[in-house]
């Protein structure tokens, strides 16, 4: 039993550190009982490749996220707690933002490659990496046109990359990966919803985001999505405020 | 008007487009097509050779292999019948392959190389070459795809699907026709591969019982066998035909299965030719040994080392095998 700490855990993509949150590797093979005419248990047998993902949830420290840099036709190779991989590809990447918290940004990677492992610890403790405060978000920092919500309260920004593996007859790993869908959503709770849509969505809405820190520095790159409004909420409870819900879908490809 | 262009004399040559005397020229290669065709399955340590212009793109998991004994069948009285060879070269091995997910690049190699055939020209389909395997590596050289040593083929053109850009799926069907009842051997077996595999399929060659367990779910029909006299202006009448009232047919699945298993359910069908029988133990609810023949094989790749295998077989009322 290894007893790792959390500041002994190194979260690193592209050779570079991330200031995660938290962070978690996940394997899954995709085995089948093979029951045999008679009732018997011959074996276990892997009918498709095995699933292998990395989540991570992190603060930005610097001018620019590297990690959104991933969503397009490019692969990364990383190393979390010892666990080294190469061939992970950005499949999803996510930012949280609430006025006056800091904006937190989680992102997925499905590894394609395989890893090696050897859990160890990392070396936050042994020197020192220069760590520059995340960012905040300030409501004036926010653009939105025609989307007909006031005062939002928070915002979900997602980017979706769709990733194709081929795989080869012989081979356990897929022997290229090609870039499928890339789709961007994003949420929006404030007061009102706006006009309601009609079954055709709402014409073309845009939003656009530049999380800074307190001392209005850029932290990472500004956050666009343009798209149509897909779908709205309006609700209210007893003792609260009305609150409306929208979500903005846009394809990029 | 159909013009048929077969130049009689070199209708059956052993001239072969793919294999040129020039680029095997030499010591330590088999110098004509006739010394590779003959000697590539029985020597023991596999000399030097090269294609040309192979056809060497990988398939995708989900394709298949198929294997077919061309048998005429000959019915007797009360059940019995026998299986006659219909022709010389009636083992038909299919590919039906799939090349997903591929590059606008890659398909395009793949489209222009069918194309090229013309959907009669017989091509090599060899995804590794012979040059940079060493002695102990070098059957590798002679699979189409592993297990099996069936390379020529011709293939009448793909299907494509585009998913997505720069992404398309590709189906293509090779076929080869050229195996008879002397050489089936060699479609699983060559004289170079490991001695453990070879013992694998010399083993299970030979078997009288296939103790092969397949996987749940099996299909049984039992064909109650009678007479039926259809006789004008009348009903139907249906009296019994003899002795053998009943054959068995079975659908037997072999999901999952390793490559050892897959070897030796390939060798235990092909060296039955489609016209020796074999005993199966039916299980329940009915438990019984019986006689069964099977004419055609299914395999198709699930992932590394793990296939599907599908066999049609059916009850014979009496033993046959070749002595």
């Amino acid at each position: 039993m290894k007893y790792v700490k959390y500041t002994e855990c190194e979260v690193l993509i592209n050779e570079e550190h991330v200031f995660a949150l938290n962070a978690s590797i996940s394997a899954n093979s995709n085995l089948t009982p093979s029951i045999v005419y008679g009732g018997g248990l011959e074996s276990y047998a892997p009918v498709s490749e095995m699933s292998a993902n990395l989540g991570i949830e992190y603060y930005v420290t610097g001018d620019v996220d590297n990690i959104s840099m991933l969503t397009g036709d490019i692969d990364c190779s990383g190393k979390f707690g010892g666990i080294e991989f190469s061939g992970a590809y950005l499949n999803s990447y996510q930012v949280d933002i609430e006025p006056y918290m800091p904006v937190k940004f989680s992102a997925n990677f499905v590894i394609l490659s395989g890893y090696n492992q050897n859990l160890s610890t990392g070396s936050f403790d042994s020197e020192s990496i220069e760590l520059a405060n995340g960012a905040h978000s300030l409501l004036n920092n926010i653009n939105y046109s025609n989307v007909g919500l006031d005062n939002p309260v928070s915002i979900s920004y997602s980017v979706s990359c769709e990733r194709v593996p081929n795989y080869e007859i012989g081979n356990e790993f897929p022997s290229n990966v090609r870039f499928g869908s890339v789709s961007k959503n994003l949420s929006i709770a404030g007061e009102g919803i706006g006009d309601l849509i009609t079954y055709s969505g709402k014409e073309i809405a845009g939003i656009s985001i530049q999380p800074k820190t307190l001392n209005n520095l850029s932290r990472g790159q500004i956050l666009e999505c343009s798209g149509v409004i897909e779908s709205q909420e309006l609700g209210v409870s007893r003792n609260d405020f009305v609150k409306g819900f929208i979500q903005i879908m846009e394809r990029v490809r | 008007m159909i013009n048929c262009n077969f130049e009689i004399s070199k209708f059956n040559n052993l001239l072969k487009d793919y294999y040129s005397e020039s680029a095997n020229a030499g010591e330590g290669k088999y110098n004509t097509f006739e010394s590779f065709a003959t000697n590539s399955k029985t020597d023991s340590t596999l000399l030097d050779f090269e294609y040309e212009n192979p056809f060497s793109f990988i398939p995708s998991y989900g394709s298949e292999v198929m294997i077919n004994f061309l048998n005429n069948k000959i019915n007797y009285g009360d059940g019995y019948s026998v299986q006659r060879s219909s022709m010389l070269n009636r083992i038909f091995v299919n590919l039906s392959l799939k090349f997903d997910n591929r590059s606008d690049a890659e398909s395009k190699e793949i489209i222009d190389f069918i194309n090229s055939t013309k959907g009669y020209k017989k091509f090599i389909f060899q995804p590794i070459k012979r040059s940079g395997l060493s002695s102990a590596d070098a059957y590798k050289s002679l699979y189409s795809l592993s297990p099996y040593f069936v390379q020529e083929f011709t293939s009448q053109g793909p299907e494509i699907q585009s998913n997505y850009s720069d992404s398309n799926n590709i189906a293509l069907n090779f076929a080869n026709q050229n195996f008879t009842l002397f050489d089936l051997k060699s479609i699983i077996k060559v004289e170079s591969m490991p001695s453990y595999r070879k013992a694998i399929i010399d083993e299970y060659a030979v078997k009288p019982h296939l103790d092969l367990l397949p996987s749940y779910a099996v299909d049984k029909s039992i064909n109650l066998r009678n007479n039926i006299a259809d006789f004008r202006d009348a009903k139907i009448q249906i009296a019994e035909d003899g002795v053998n009232e009943n054959e068995i047919s079975l659908n037997l699945s072999y999901n999952n299965i390793d490559d050892e298993k897959l070897l030796k359910l390939l060798s235990f069908i092909i060296n039955k030719q489609g016209m020796q029988t074999f005993t199966f133990d039916v299980k329940g609810p009915v438990k019984e040994r019986r006689e069964f023949l099977c004419t055609s094989i299914r395999h198709k790749f699930v992932f590394k080392g793990v296939h599907d295998v599908s066999i049609s077989i059916s009850e014979q009322a009496i033993k046959k095998s070749f002595q």
